[in-house]
């Protein structure tokens, strides 16, 4: 299972929501990634949290800054609606990218870039929100709207139009530390084979085990401890090898 | 100075592979020009995606013939995830693709059904390298046994001679091949570029060694 280091960002900004609202500025994002990547970050997610609204992803130089000096994998997020756009988040130096809003509004999407770039550089960024007991609704532009689509139905459909990867966010969850929304990794990772990342909530190493013990999840995002130190990577990594999880072996 | 030329052809993350070349102390440049290709001293062919893609746009910048020009002449060429894949006999993703058959076998799907154990496809994970101890043609990586590295793909080698497999990584109970090597040929499955040190490790000591 992989350790991913979560980065939300707004213009020039980490941000660091509740629900993915509410956001709180946290300095500048490459200092942190470059911190992750230091202290065993498997991989870092960057999500633009505004792009959608405003129809662009302005990530580019901040990844192209990352990729400097930083060698593991980053996912890129937000407003790719295009092959032109994906193209040009994969020429900054991106390894994946990730759809949500428009993937939605237009599914095809999804299968155009998985053909052309492979199955393995496209995540489906799934913002979902409990509506009753084993159920949830999809939401899109960063949990600010819901759609009419079921989370379980949705991700099925997805991983049929080619997609490699699932990034799971509980936007009840998302902020709160109060733990990941078990039931919706489970229903999740029983229902497709493609990797899921379980995000939104983790607070606590014991965390750890319910997303991947019974969840099932692959692997974990994580914002909020980190950005605040209350938990280090390297205590993780550590809860992992005691769980005697598949995790990556970090030397520093 | 070695010339190095990671060769650029549409199909792959080259930014960070001339960045982690750089970090180990080597320039590179980006072409798909036969006068730089054929005057490299180690060539790099990257890529991602699916075997047929590459294949075709290989085809399409009229790089097949270079590549193989350039191998004739015995100098070191380094195949990446699917950069590696392409080097074998044959491929069977989304029908059966020919291959620039520097390695003899083919590259296929990742068993999906073995022992009825649901196996997640694509394998993104970091996996621990083990080298075969008898194939004692790469000398200078075998420190690097047993540290994580970083894959992502959905299809895998099947080496037809053993004697090319050098390295492989477990994912489930699979033996995945992760270095290949025939003669000049040298093949990675995982991203060294993006496997933090260990990958800038295993690069360096893959030129050097290629001129030791």
């Amino acid at each position: 299972m992989r350790i991913i280091a979560r980065l939300d960002v707004k213009g020039p900004n980490l941000i660091k929501s509740i629900n993915l609202e509410g956001l709180r500025v946290m300095g500048n994002p490459n200092d942190f990634a470059k911190k992750y990547y230091r202290d065993g970050a498997d991989e870092l997610i960057f999500m633009d949290l505004v792009a959608s609204l405003y129809n662009r992803n302005s990530l580019h130089e901040i990844i192209k800054l990352a990729c400097e000096d930083i060698f593991i994998p980053f996912t890129v997020g937000g407003g790719i609606r295009s092959l032109d756009d994906a193209l040009k988040i994969f020429d900054s130096g991106a390894d994946k990218i990730s759809l949500n809003t428009n993937a939605v509004q237009n599914p095809n999407i999804l299968s155009i870039l998985s053909k052309r770039f492979g199955s393995q550089a496209i995540v489906l960024s799934v913002e979902a929100k409990k509506k009753q007991k084993e159920k949830w609704d999809v939401y899109v532009e960063s949990g600010r709207e819901k759609t009419d689509l079921d989370v379980i139905d949705w991700v099925k459909q997805a991983q049929d139009l080619g997609i490699g990867e699932i990034l799971l966010t509980s936007v009840d969850q998302e902020g709160t530390t109060e733990g990941f929304d078990v039931d919706l990794i489970k229903s999740v990772t029983n229902v497709v084979d493609v990797p899921v990342i379980a995000s939104g909530g983790f607070g606590k190493l014991d965390d750890l085990e319910k997303a991947v013990k019974i969840g099932g999840a692959d692997a974990v995002a994580i914002a909020h401890v980190l950005h605040y130190e209350k938990i280090s990577l390297r205590d993780i990594r550590n809860k992992a090898i005691e769980l005697n999880l598949d995790v990556r072996k970090f030397n520093q | 100075m070695k010339k190095i030329v990671i060769i650029n052809y549409g199909c792959g993350n080259i930014l960070s592979l001339k960045r982690a070349l750089k970090e180990i102390g080597y320039e590179s440049s980006l072409s798909n020009k036969n006068d730089d290709i054929m005057s490299a001293d180690f060539v790099i062919l990257p890529g991602v995606g699916a075997f047929q893609n590459a294949i075709e746009l290989l085809n399409k910048y009229k790089l097949t013939k270079t590549i193989k020009d350039y191998v004739a002449l015995k100098k070191p060429l380094l195949g990446i995830c699917l950069g590696m894949q392409i080097l074998f006999s044959k491929g069977y993703e989304m029908g059966s693709h020919t291959g620039l058959n520097f390695i003899e076998g083919k590259v296929d799907k990742i068993d999906k059904h073995l022992k009825n154990k649901k196996i997640k496809i694509p394998h993104i994970n970091w996996s621990n390298l083990f080298f075969i101890n008898k194939n004692s043609k790469f000398n200078f990586n075998k420190n690097l046994s047993g540290r994580s590295f970083y894959f992502v793909h959905s299809y895998m080698a099947y080496p037809k001679n053993e004697i090319d497999l050098i390295a492989y990584c477990r994912y489930y109970d699979i033996d995945v091949p992760a270095i290949v090597k025939s003669d000049n040929i040298i093949g990675f499955q995982f991203h060294p570029e993006k496997s933090g040190k260990n990958g800038l490790e295993i690069l360096k000591n893959t030129i050097e060694e290629a001129y030791a």
